[in-house]
């Protein structure tokens, strides 16, 4: 315990100096000793349609320090900009994804102590002490989010920058899970190796036969990812699509055309959706010059279909072999998926249904197998090396012994962060305008249809978000 | 021992070295502060050759330029297509305030074709006060005097980000600008000034 206040204090230390996201470690400290009710209470607000109460706790568990302008916590710091989203508050959700944005930065490039710091810290707790590393879906969809915020707010300037923005984290997202993901895992099992030789009793410690004792633990919970994929180059389709019809609705000149071309063939091959390969057809004909932009009076009803799936803790029993001692087992808590109830389905508008442009539990499902052997050898070797702590102890003296391994227990959880107000999966359909001025959406899971409406001789894009069947959904009409 | 010893020293040592970072000026031509983004020397360099290849363009000489003949040129828009918050105005400033100094341009303030009209509307609401009792009419601005522009300057920032390796990342950013005479629709002069820079691949550029 001793050890662990120090090794805290130390994060504390270094901490005081970066102003880097995520709890601070005191507070992950107090917070590791009892489960993580935050996350909870939060998706319990939202499934029974308390809007202000979700965005209270976001925004007290953000902590954003109006003074500095900094937040505190950039997990909760998402799902904070994403309310203010969802409650049409652009400008707040742009200025706390702003915030994430420099988070991301300092995350990304964050110096080697701050991350021994963070490390050493978490493998005598856990995951949940670290500060929150953002996904690359993440990073993509903060990019997206805010360029859709500017183009709610006629910002076409800014939302150019923030479309550049996403399509530059779409390339890195290829370039990481080639390569830098491989760096990671390396630089993982090197920092666990160290971990276990400075902790004690190393050569008598057998982490192999920990780790596939834990493959066969697993394999009998049925978790099995192997049907699990990302797209093509690690691409979020839906980024990709908004990006084209952004560049094509406001298209400047030729480039800008053909940005909007090759992002819309690129969702066409992925997707094989009718409005991906109409919308380009579309682009095709007006770079050919058969139609022009200005006379465009084309909707796109695009849909943001309910909750992403998330993370949940479950627990196994992990033998841990010391060679001269008999084996012990250890409680190692680990993160799986649990995907969301598709309340909705689709949209549909005159009798023409809303297809799929991209499953984000499908992007999710994808990053998480990418990143599994990191969370698995880190808490393995967590657990063997607070094993062998207790075991010390305990030789020592029975009732410390008796402590440590209470410790032991509360210390042990899963990191089970997600940014749960992403939806299940985006859809998209595109209609001709009919110049009534009025759309009428319906979906199974809405209790009455929208009526909506649109401008009947200018493009639109009418964006639906809907939540859960608690929460009415969000609408909003973007005419251009 | 050796995690004590660690725990304890680090702390000391961020302690002793410090890390408030003091505020300093930075000479313009330091070129050991060096950004991803686009700073202001980037500007600066873009700007200046900008305007030292529109000075020497043979086709931008007003035909009475020996008696004090200049050309008078609107801002239509310069795009900023490239991942960073830049104020192009930074820019077409730099371009004006040279071009006005080499007595070849004159610029117009009150004309613009672009969503936000007029960079200043008071060429217009001056003559709104030929109905205010309270002016010298004499004073007042007469309709039929304000010059209509001979040139319009457009022009795109592009910027494009490739990975050298798995650390190291290439910048390129593509000044393009273009001069097109209001008579003909034709682009006298156009210009392209790219700028290329190298640096850490562990994160954007923004």
């Amino acid at each position: 315990m001793k050890k662990v206040a120090l090794l805290s204090l130390t994060t504390i230390l270094l901490a005081g100096c970066a102003s880097t996201s995520g709890e601070s470690p005191l507070t992950s400290l107090t917070n590791s000793l009892k489960p993580d009710s935050e996350i909870s209470k939060f998706d319990l607000t939202l499934a029974t349609g308390n809007l202000a109460e979700a965005e209270s706790i976001s925004l007290d568990e953000a902590d954003y320090d109006e003074e500095e302008n900094i937040l505190d916590d950039q997990f909760w710091g998402m799902q904070a900009a994403s309310i203010y989203r969802f409650k049409k508050d652009y400008e707040a959700s742009n200025q706390f994804f702003d915030l994430i944005e420099d988070v991301m930065y300092q995350e990304d490039t964050e110096g080697t102590l701050t991350n021994i710091s963070e490390t050493l810290t978490s493998s005598l707790t856990n995951d949940t002490f670290l500060d929150y590393e953002q996904s690359v879906y993440d990073s993509i969809m903060v990019n997206t989010y805010k360029a859709l915020n500017f183009t709610a707010m006629g910002d076409f300037q800014n939302a150019r920058v923030e479309w550049n923005r996403a399509d530059d984290r779409q390339r890195r997202a290829a370039d990481y899970f080639a390569k830098r993901i491989n760096e990671k895992r390396q630089q993982q099992q090197e920092e666990a190796e160290k971990e276990l030789e400075e902790n004690a009793d190393s050569g008598e410690i057998e982490v192999d036969q920990s780790l596939s004792k834990a493959e066969e633990l697993l394999a009998e919970q049925n978790i099995d990812m192997s049907d699990w994929a990302a797209y093509e180059g690690y691409i979020n389709p839906f980024s990709t699509f908004m990006h084209g019809l952004f560049f094509m609705l406001n298209a400047q000149d030729n480039s800008d055309l053909n940005k909007a071309i090759d992002s819309f063939k690129r969702v066409s091959e992925i997707t094989q959706t009718n409005v991906a390969s109409n919308t380009l057809s579309l682009a095709e004909d007006i770079l050919r010059g058969n139609k022009s932009v200005s006379n465009l009076s084309n909707v796109w009803v695009v849909f943001e279909n309910g909750e992403m799936a998330k993370k949940e803790e479950f627990r196994i029993d992990l033998p841990v072999f010391i060679a001269s001692e008999n084996v012990n087992y250890a409680g190692v808590a680990l993160p799986k998926i649990k995907e969301n109830t598709d309340y909705f389905s689709f949209l549909s508008v005159n009798g023409q249904r809303s297809e799929i442009v991209a499953d984000m539990d499908r992007i999710f499902k994808a990053e998480f197998k990418e990143e599994w052997p990191i969370i698995l050898t880190r808490e393995i070797t967590r657990s063997v090396i607070k094993t062998v702590v207790q075991k010390q102890v305990n030789d020592k003296n029975i009732w410390l012994g008796m402590a440590a391994g209470a410790l032991q227990a509360v210390t042990t959880q899963a990191d089970t962060r997600t940014w749960s107000t992403l939806p299940k999966n985006f859809q998209a359909l595109m209609l001709e305008n009919d110049g009534s001025g009025q759309l009428v959406i319906e979906s199974p899971g809405f209790a009455q249809a929208l009526t909506v409406d649109i401008d009947p001789t200018k493009k639109n894009i009418v964006y639906v978000k809907a939540i859960n069947q608690s929460l009415t959904p969000a609408v909003e009409v973007i005419s251009i | 021992m050796k995690k004590v010893l660690l725990t304890t020293m680090v702390p000391v040592i961020l302690a002793v070295s410090g890390c408030q970072t003091t505020t300093q000026y930075v000479d313009s031509n330091d070129e050991s502060v060096a950004v991803l983004g686009l700073s202001q020397r980037d500007f600066d360099q873009a700007a200046n050759q900008a305007l030292n290849d529109i000075i020497a363009s043979p086709l931008l000489v007003h035909p009475e330029a020996d008696k004090g003949g200049r050309y008078v040129l609107s801002i239509y828009n310069i795009i900023n297509d490239t991942s960073q918050r830049i104020d192009t105005d930074q820019l077409v400033k730099k371009i004006r305030v040279g071009l006005l100094q080499s007595g070849k341009f004159l610029t117009t303030t009150a004309v613009s074709f672009t969503g936000n009209g007029p960079e200043d509307s008071s060429s217009a609401k001056v003559r709104e006060l030929t109905n205010s009792a309270m002016m010298n009419q004499s004073t007042v601005k007469k309709n039929g005097t304000v010059i209509s522009p001979d040139f319009s300057l457009s022009g795109k920032i592009i910027q494009r980000t490739n990975r050298v390796d798995s650390s190291k990342q290439l910048v390129e950013y593509y000044f393009q600008l273009t001069l097109t005479q209001l008579e003909t629709g034709l682009a006298y002069w156009e210009g392209e000034y790219p700028i290329a820079k190298t640096g850490s691949n562990d994160s954007v550029t923004w």
